[in-house]
């Protein structure tokens, strides 16, 4: 059994999805109650589900501005990872120079990002056409954290984590095991992922994207609106950070399978359960610690309805928040997009109302925080639930106990 | 920190099993790693019913993982204590291509939900998950050719951290004739731009190969004592092992490695495959326990995307 670990220093924090273009961005987007999702712009559909666009200029990403040419021919996953690493090493305090004297570990999440997005060439494939191959080149030099570890120059383990839609918060987790046990002096981990015309289709084969702007929890939620976002932590070894501003702690991380269908969480969250006494375990704490809760929130009803009978259950008086009717469900990224997000609620000690959100569902028997609240806490849980029945928790902390 | 192997399994062209693949290996069977791996041999673990959603990836990753947990004596479908690790190039490419024709042939409206679902990178390992009844973590690293080095890291972490007694690791790619004709295009693009020749430039094959992890026991087929991935040095060192160390480098071997006193190709065997380094593995521990190993080390590392990635494996019995 998972034993107490040591908490993980997170010295700087990064963000970018369709409500900001950094964390502060985000957070007065969250806090205004914003949520305006659009049409999709970046490829063709009939059926005209609203999506959560990211505004990205790439022109003032140090990483463009460094090597123009290697960085426009990576994907917009990348894109948006980089544009967050950016702000989070900024927020660290810390130079790109500054890594390459250090063992500097690159762990990323994604969905999209590893994705065989062939359409188009698949189309001239079929029509015995030889379609150029810049999609092909894009692919093979655009794995996130490959390509990141590339922009960066470090040295120390890579890993990209294909989770599905924990991938995010998994890769946080990982990446903290890695500061715990010794593999590098610095993490650079989280998730990002772009709006893709395949998955796009494919959520509306699966009839889970709503027409409307999503609602999480919601008793009239119909369904989800794809996003697209990176989020993305520093960490450090204790050694290293010592003396330096810090800005909260990775104090637990479970992880577990439901072993019970590829699309739908099981109804019980058995697997969610064991995660949870996992990451509880790593931190030495009890639910009673925790203030308040990220729930992963999608609006489609089957997740809202097991996660409302797991908060019911476990957290009947804890108050969660729902971010996603801002940002829309950002997939591989949306597990780290959240995390971020929480360990700032921790910091200003201030949790917006969850967009999106109105009325009460009776059949869920519980609801998120519909007004802005003010919390002094010291210990707060993000969740992820994802296809294929993952199911992840982080625990972050402002202070290194609990 | 050092993993033992309980137990393992590999599939491809050249068969099931570690007899198999080091046989293709010496005879240098070049003619048959296109062919697809036979996996009739799940109708021993389940009935075909229990299967008929599964993909061709997933049935791979399945039939791996059957026969890997039984090479360690454990029952298929109640392994205990377990997590799972699913290593892959490029994830399950079949089930893609098929919702692609379904959004071709029929439009978005009528596009195919299952493949879909299918196409989701850590479908396969969920799969696996459900069948054999394993309720662990769970997850799935896909980075070509450096994903089983990073799959085994991930692995050695959850170990060290006991958050799981033992992990089944997995690496698994599939053939598709897109991606087989992709490869070869590439190929002869980086050929024309004088690229140096390599188990890359042959054609795209298909395998699998499972291992059984645990913390060190004494019954170990092979402790895997140091994994790692980092930028690739600009003169790499093959010196560590005193020369007892037989290097495999997933069918590309560098120039400069040629003078080694141990050195094997396994692309005759397993063809052009990202996981190939999780083949090597395989091979690596069939030979330390057929007898008459000359090495006590074994080191799998490849080069690919500015990584070096290394597994060492280390003889356990006498």
């Amino acid at each position: 059994m998972i034993s107490h670990g040591k908490p993980v220093r997170v010295s700087g924090l990064g963000c970018v999805t369709a409500a900001g273009r950094n964390l502060a961005a985000c957070l007065t987007a969250l806090d205004e109650g914003w949520r305006s999702p659009r049409p999709p712009e970046l490829f063709p559909a009939e059926r005209q589900f609203p999506v959560f666009a990211c505004d990205l200029n790439m022109s003032d990403n140090p990483f463009c501005l460094s090597d123009p040419a290697v960085f426009k021919a990576m994907s917009r996953t990348v894109h948006l990872a980089a544009h967050a690493v950016a702000e989070a090493l900024n927020d660290a305090a810390l130079e790109i120079e500054d890594l390459a004297s250090l063992r500097v570990g690159v762990c990323i999440g994604t969905s999209v990002g590893t994705s065989l997005e062939f359409y188009d060439y698949y189309r001239c494939y079929r029509a015995g056409k030889e379609d150029p191959l810049d999609v092909i080149h894009r692919y093979l030099s655009s794995n996130p954290a490959l390509a990141l570890a590339r922009l960066l120059g470090t040295r120390g383990p890579i890993q990209t984590v294909t989770n599905a839609c924990s991938s995010g918060a998994d890769a946080i987790g990982l990446a903290a095991d890695w500061i715990r046990n010794g593999l590098c002096d610095i993490a650079i981990c989280g998730g990002a992922d772009a709006l893709c015309q395949i998955i796009y289709y494919g959520f509306a084969s699966l009839q889970l994207q709503s027409a409307a702007a999503c609602m999480p929890f919601d008793k009239k939620r119909a369904g989800l609106n794809l996003g697209e976002g990176a989020g993305i932590m520093v960490l450090e070894s204790t050694e290293r950070r010592k003396n330096r501003k810090t800005q909260g702690f990775i104090r637990g991380y479970g992880t577990c399978t439901d072993g019970y269908h590829l699309t739908a969480p099981h109804p019980n969250t058995r697997g969610l359960r064991t995660a949870l006494k996992h990451a509880l375990t790593q931190a030495g704490a009890l639910c009673g610690d925790i203030a308040f809760i990220n729930a992963h929130g999608t609006a489609t009803p089957t997740n809202d309805a097991a996660e409302g009978a797991f908060f019911r259950e476990l957290f009947p008086n804890t108050p969660f928040i729902a971010t996603k009717g801002s940002t829309g469900h950002t997939l591989g990224a949306a597990g780290a997009v959240e995390a971020v997000f929480t360990l700032a609620h921790l910091i200003r000690g201030k949790l917006p109302a969850s967009p999106g959100f109105f009325e009460e569902d009776p059949a869920l028997g519980i609801s998120p925080i519909n007004k802005p609240l003010q919390v002094e806490a010291r210990l707060a849980m993000t969740q992820s639930i994802a296809f294929g029945g993952n199911n992840s928790i982080l625990l972050l902390g402002t202070e290194n106990t609990a | 920190m050092t993993m033992s192997i309980e137990g393992f399994s590999c599939l491809g062209a050249f068969g099931s099993g570690g007899d198999c693949l080091t046989e293709a290996i010496r005879a240098r069977h070049t003619d048959r790693f296109t062919e697809r791996t036979d996996t009739s041999a799940l109708a021993n673990f389940f009935p075909p019913r229990a299967l008929r959603q599964c993909d061709r990836f997933s049935r791979l990753a399945i039939l791996g993982a059957c026969l890997a947990a039984q090479n360690a004596g454990l029952n298929p479908t109640e392994p205990g204590n377990c997590g799972i690790v699913l290593a892959t190039g490029y994830g399950s490419a079949t089930p893609t291509f098929d919702f692609l024709d379904s959004l071709l042939d029929h439009g978005e409206q009528m596009a195919s939900p299952l493949a879909f679902s299918l196409s989701v990178h850590n479908i396969p390992a969920a799969i696996v998950a459900k069948t054999m009844q394993i309720q662990g973590p769970c997850a799935t690293v896909c980075q070509y050719e450096s994903s089983v080095a990073s799959g085994l890291l991930l692995a050695s972490q959850w170990l060290a951290d006991k958050r799981i007694d033992r992990v089944l690791f997995g690496a698994v790619d599939e053939y598709t004739d897109l991606l087989n004709a992709v490869t070869l295009r590439v190929v002869k693009e980086r050929e024309i731009q004088g690229a140096r020749k390599s188990r890359r430039a042959l054609s795209l094959a298909e395998g699998a190969a499972f291992f059984i992890l645990s913390r060190p026991k004494d019954s170990s087929l092979g402790d895997i004592t140091s994994v790692s991935l980092d930028k690739s040095p600009d003169h790499p060192d093959y010196n560590a092992l005193a020369g007892d160390c037989l290097y495999f480098f997933s069918g590309a071997v560098p120039p400069e490695a040629h003078g080694l006193p141990g050195v094997l190709d396994g692309s005759p065997a397993y063809g052009n495959i990202p996981v190939a380094a999780a083949l090597d593995l395989a091979a690596a521990v069939s030979m330390l326990n057929t007898g008459g190993a000359p090495f006590s080390h074994y080191c799998c590392r490849n080069y690919t995307a500015g990584v070096q990635s290394e597994i060492i494996l280390k003889r356990v019995k006498p």
